[in-house]
């Protein structure tokens, strides 16, 4: 089963996408409400997948992808984006993200982004 | 996790973010500034509202704080002018004032269904004012184009690949964008077409017919074929060799080498350290019904420890034990009621809110200064005390205050102050609300009242608190005019009411010229009171002991009549009515001399004066149960009852009402 780091600072984001995972064979061993955060539980849990939603207080999604890549060049970071962030993702993608998927999703969205996954 | 508490999350964090969001915004218009970092977090807010939004179809919600994202998006990367800043707050005041009224409606079980088209618009119009009014700061588009450039520095073979996306994929030019970058590596050299990914028409080239691209590379197809298919949502993908005419057509005629550069990563080992999740939301339901179920331990707590025939027994052990349990359940006690604790700043600072509106509507400039938010009290109690605190500021902006000229025509500072003031005081929360306004008229407050019938003739006797105290009598108003905002007089005796339900009392205190403060002093629960339990012939009652000032044997001769016939004691140069319980309910009792039994000093909200009683039982932590139904339901209040409880032996008892006895 392929663990899980859920990132975003809106709990019900966290929420969905967690419910959303565990519903089809993930397991979302860990969530965080910013960049921060995220840096460390991704080296403390070593999850398979990271979602990681782009603007959040303290560190967004964007510096946190560059931290994580720089411990783990091969973490396998998906960016949640909005429309409207297209600067933003560019960015992430350049630097390493795995991909992104844009909300409002449905699940057969984030299980295909995840499902393409290596 | 079922439909319901997804929803429930859903409300709950946005209800917190718009509170954020308007303390914030009232922080910028207050200083008649949006710093980087203020614009920066009400965009970052209005970005997660719209994203959780959209996640549940609540399309008007979404539409509104996208559109406001947008605006603050603007202020982000442009200058605004500082006479924007008015109509910005005003904008944004209003579309939260709509986002907020469609939650509402989602927590009343509805959709939020209103039409936004007309605010949205405004918004976009504004924004399109603001950029045809300037000009554009530049775009930090700090990387450079793809495609070759200069001549052709490329080895290996040329591909071509043809792909198009899924339709739900979404940002489809920068997922083209993210498969270039990530062939970057692969190949010496890559052009597309579109030439320009992120340019917009790209974009909608992309969605209608994918995009192409074309590669300089000595890896296999295959190993491109594979890369290109790491990227998400491709629909299809076609690659083949190009023959060396279209190659030379694209990447121009051959050349030398290119270069690699080589990248160094290194893996940092585990720290091993694990961060917990400190905080978690909880229903508040089953707050409740962990309070309830508290309180039932408590109560059988002392009904098993007190139970007369195992006393008789005097047995040490029981004794120990029975120690033992009231330790553990006084900190349980202690605990479920902390973790209904929550300090009073978010209430205080929705008056913020309030203060800001009135002081627009009637022009009287006005500040709010909040002192000690972190107090913190029973989230029940906080949540009834909203509503009394709100009308208890707008009485004090609407009347309180004067208008900027009559300020500064009394030598006053232009701007009024009004002060919000939290405090602990023993087992009771005081919170003062007080303006340096004109203050009470006391001498237009009794001749109203007498007016009213509410105050008797020979007013010289009447103290200046009780004067004041009028202001919360049912149906007193001294403002002729109705106000938009004070309403129709209804107000201050509601809000009196409303306290005294949430078992706080309200006292008022004036300096004509100078301002008026109103005290509410609230217990820090609900639930559980201390209580000093009394005897009246065969029943028992529980006065709070918040309300007892004192209590003593009194002489037989400390008493005599008022020419009424009624009945009164000297105390320390103070004049007090005696109450006999035992008339108030009619009880038969042996004791009806005052000196026989004891006089309790309590202090209600109008009066202090004694109950007398046939003796005291002792101090008892009480439970206050709601009084069942049937009892409620066809009395509105009973006269003196505020609640009853079960005592430790597993009799019912009831709590008195200390405000409710005397009129």
């Amino acid at each position: 089963m392929k663990t899980v780091l859920v990132v975003d600072d809106a709990a019900f984001m966290r929420v969905s996408i967690k419910n959303m995972l565990t519903k089809n064979g993930y397991e979302v061993i860990g969530e965080a409400e910013n960049g921060k955060i995220a840096i460390q539980k991704y080296q403390d849990l070593n999850p398979d997948i990271v979602t990681m939603d782009i603007t959040m207080p303290e560190m967004d999604g964007l510096a946190s992808l560059k931290k994580i890549l720089e411990v783990d060049p091969s973490a396998n970071i998906v960016m949640v984006s909005a429309m409207g962030q297209e600067g933003m993702v560019r960015e992430a993608v350049q630097s390493g993200a795995k991909g992104f998927i844009v909300k409002p999703f449905k699940e057969d969205v984030i299980l295909s982004a995840l499902g393409n996954l290596k | 996790m079922s439909d319901d508490s997804m929803l429930e999350i859903y409300l709950y964090e946005n209800s917190q973010l718009l509170d954020e969001f308007e303390s914030l915004l009232l922080t910028c218009e207050n200083t008649e500034s949006f710093s980087a970092e203020q614009i920066a977090e009400l965009f970052r807010i209005l970005h997660t509202i719209k994203g959780s939004s959209a996640m549940m179809n609540f399309d008007s919600i979404a539409n509104l704080s996208h559109a406001l994202e947008d605006l603050f998006g603007y202020m982000r990367e442009h200058n605004t002018r500082k006479d924007d800043y008015k109509s910005i707050s005003a904008l944004a005041f209003e579309t939260l004032d709509t986002i907020k009224a469609e939650i509402a409606k989602i927590q009343d079980g509805g959709l939020p269904d209103a039409d936004v088209t007309a605010i949205t618009k405004r918004i976009r119009d504004f924004i399109g004012l603001l950029t045809g009014r300037k000009e554009p700061t530049p775009q930090q588009d700090e990387d450079p184009g793809q495609g070759p450039n200069g001549g052709r520095p490329l080895s290996g073979k040329g591909y071509e690949a043809k792909v198009t996306f899924q339709s739900e994929a979404k940002m489809e030019n920068v997922r083209a964008f993210g498969i270039v970058s990530s062939l970057e590596e692969m190949c010496a050299g890559i052009v597309t077409d579109p030439k320009d990914l992120l340019e917009n028409q790209s974009a909608d080239e992309i969605v209608l017919n994918g995009f192409t691209l074309y590669m300089m590379s000595e890896e296999e197809q295959s190993t491109l074929e594979e890369k290109i298919r790491e990227a998400f949502f491709i629909q299809s993908l076609d690659i083949w060799e190009m023959d060396d005419a279209e190659v030379e057509k694209i990447f121009g005629p051959a050349d030398a080498g290119g270069d690699d550069e080589a990248k160094a990563v290194s893996r940092s080992v585990n720290t091993g350290v694990s961060i917990k999740q400190n905080f978690m939301s909880v229903n508040l339901s089953k707050l409740d019904l962990l309070m309830d179920i508290v309180g039932e331990i408590v109560i059988t707590e002392s009904t098993v420890t007190k139970n007369p025939e195992v006393l008789k027994l005097q047995l040490d052990s029981f004794e120990k034990a029975s120690r033992q349990l009231r330790k553990l359940t006084d900190e349980l006690q202690d605990i479920v009621m902390s973790i209904r604790m929550v300090p009073v700043s978010a209430t205080f600072h929705k008056m913020e809110r309030i203060v800001r509106d009135i002081s627009v509507k009637t022009d009287k400039k006005a500040k709010l200064t909040i002192i000690g938010e972190d107090t913190e009290l029973d989230k029940n109690v906080l949540d009834n005390l909203s509503d009394p605190l709100m009308h208890l500021v707008r009485n004090a902006m609407d009347h309180g205050l004067e208008q900027t000229d009559v300020r500064e025509a009394a030598g006053k500072d232009p701007v009024g102050e009004i002060v919000l003031k939290a405090r602990n005081s023993g087992s009771d929360v005081l919170i003062t609300i007080s303006d340096d306004g004109r203050g009470l008229d006391r001498e237009k407050l009794i001749q109203k009242g007498i007016e009213k019938g509410l105050v008797d003739k020979e007013k010289t006797d009447i103290t200046d608190k009780e004067a004041y105290s009028l202001i919360f009598a049912p149906g007193f108003s001294t403002k002729e005019e109705v106000t938009e905002f004070s309403g129709r007089g209804v107000g201050m005796d509601v809000v009196a009411k409303n306290i005294r339900k949430i078992g706080g009392s309200v006292n008022v205190d004036s300096s004509p010229g100078k301002g008026m403060q109103v005290t509410i002093r609230i217990p820090l629960t609900l639930a559980i009171i201390d209580g000093m339990l009394v005897s009246v012939g065969d029943f028992t009652y529980i006065i709070p002991l918040l309300s007892i000032r004192d209590s003593f044997k009194p002489g037989k001769n400390d008493v005599f009549k008022d020419p009424a016939g009624n009945e009164m004691i000297w105390l320390r140069e103070n004049c007090y009515p005696i109450v006999r319980l035992h008339d108030v309910f009619g009880i038969e009792t042996e004791v009806t001399d005052i000196s026989e039994g004891i006089l309790v000093l309590v202090e209600s909200q109008s009066l202090t004066y004694c109950l007398f009683v046939d003796d005291l039982v002792g101090e008892q932590q009480t439970v206050v149960k709601p009084m069942p139904l049937y009892i409620s339901h066809n009395f509105d209040t009973i006269k003196g009852m505020a609640g009853c409880t079960i005592l430790g032996d597993g009799s019912i008892s009831l709590i008195l009402d200390i405000n409710g006895l005397v009129k």
